[in-house]
């Protein structure tokens, strides 16, 4: 089975806000969305939201910038892992994170990232219109390319 | 910075750098002058020289006060849109020598990333009527 990735659309999303809320309670036990994985940005007048979590960048800058080998990519789950046992919470990641996908949790002194629930994310089954899906990672390939494609050829043609 | 301080009624009869525990004090004499010096990270505060002085001399409140001595000043960065505080210049600095790509300061509200997911979700008509003609 290939690995598999979190995916946001946020044409489909409404901005409710379940998701920062099943995440934070999932992974700090905590009802408070300033902890969540995953954050709602409101984006122009239009009643538009995009939400935001860890991309797991296959090139990632947070990896690229760690002093001491705490984050790195793994290939096998596709994602960008946290060891917590060689972070020094010096938060490089937190400020080259191109996404600001990277938090901070200032009373535990740590840094936190999504890690897609370690294959289980809480935020898919609470998003009421279907914005959060946890799909194959080929197969995401696949819709990216045609989604591309789509958009650089000429709409009279399509 | 000086913790152990004493006043004018000193004599320098060096009572307390015989009787120091911990070695954290010690006199030279140069010339016409005796100089008393005391060392901060061997000293104890245990209060001895203070208790032993025959003068009154050793100001010990000096010892016990809660004082923060600055270490090292730094230039911030701050974000370029909110001018929120972000990291310091060297830190930064630190950042770019690490990264492929120029790194702007920018705070977690104004970073690049939902912009760029923005355009790629939600294009503008201005740049839908691009792919139009091209």
């Amino acid at each position: 089975m290939n690995a598999r990735i979190l995916v946001a659309d946020p044409k489909k999303c409404t901005g409710c806000g379940m998701c920062e809320i099943a995440c934070s309670i999932k992974q700090t036990g905590m009802s408070s969305p300033a902890r969540s994985r995953i954050r709602i940005i409101p984006w122009g007048d239009n009643m538009r939201y995009l939400p935001i979590t860890c991309q797991q960048c296959e090139d990632a800058p947070c990896v690229a910038v760690c002093p001491k080998e705490a984050l790195e990519h793994d290939h096998k789950l596709h994602r960008v892992a946290i060891d917590y046992k060689k972070c020094i919470s010096c938060r490089m990641c937190v400020a080259v994170c191109p996404y600001g996908a990277m938090g901070f949790e200032a009373d535990k002194g740590r840094i936190f990232k999504c890690d897609q629930c370690g294959g289980e994310p809480e935020c898919i089954h609470w998003c009421a219109p279907g914005a959060l899906t946890y799909v194959d990672t080929v197969a995401d390939n696949l819709r990216r390319i045609r989604a591309t494609a789509r958009r650089m050829i000429p709409h009279k043609i399509v | 910075m000086s913790y152990f301080q004493v006043n004018d009624q000193c004599n320098g009869c060096l009572a307390c750098v015989q009787n120091c525990p911990a070695n954290a004090l010690q006199a030279i004499d140069q010339g016409p002058a005796r100089t008393l010096q005391h060392n901060m990270t061997r000293c104890a505060r245990c209060g001895n020289c203070w208790r032993i002085c025959p003068q009154d001399a050793i100001e010990f409140q000096y010892l016990l006060r809660n004082k923060w001595d600055d270490v090292v000043k730094l230039q911030l960065d701050r974000c370029e849109v909110c001018g929120e505080t972000l990291y310091t210049l060297a830190y930064g600095q630190g950042l770019a020598s690490k990264l492929p790509t120029a790194l702007k300061p920018l705070c977690a509200k104004h970073k690049a990333g939902p912009e760029l997911l923005a355009q790629t979700h939600f294009p503008t008509k201005a740049s839908s009527a691009k792919g139009e003609n091209t």
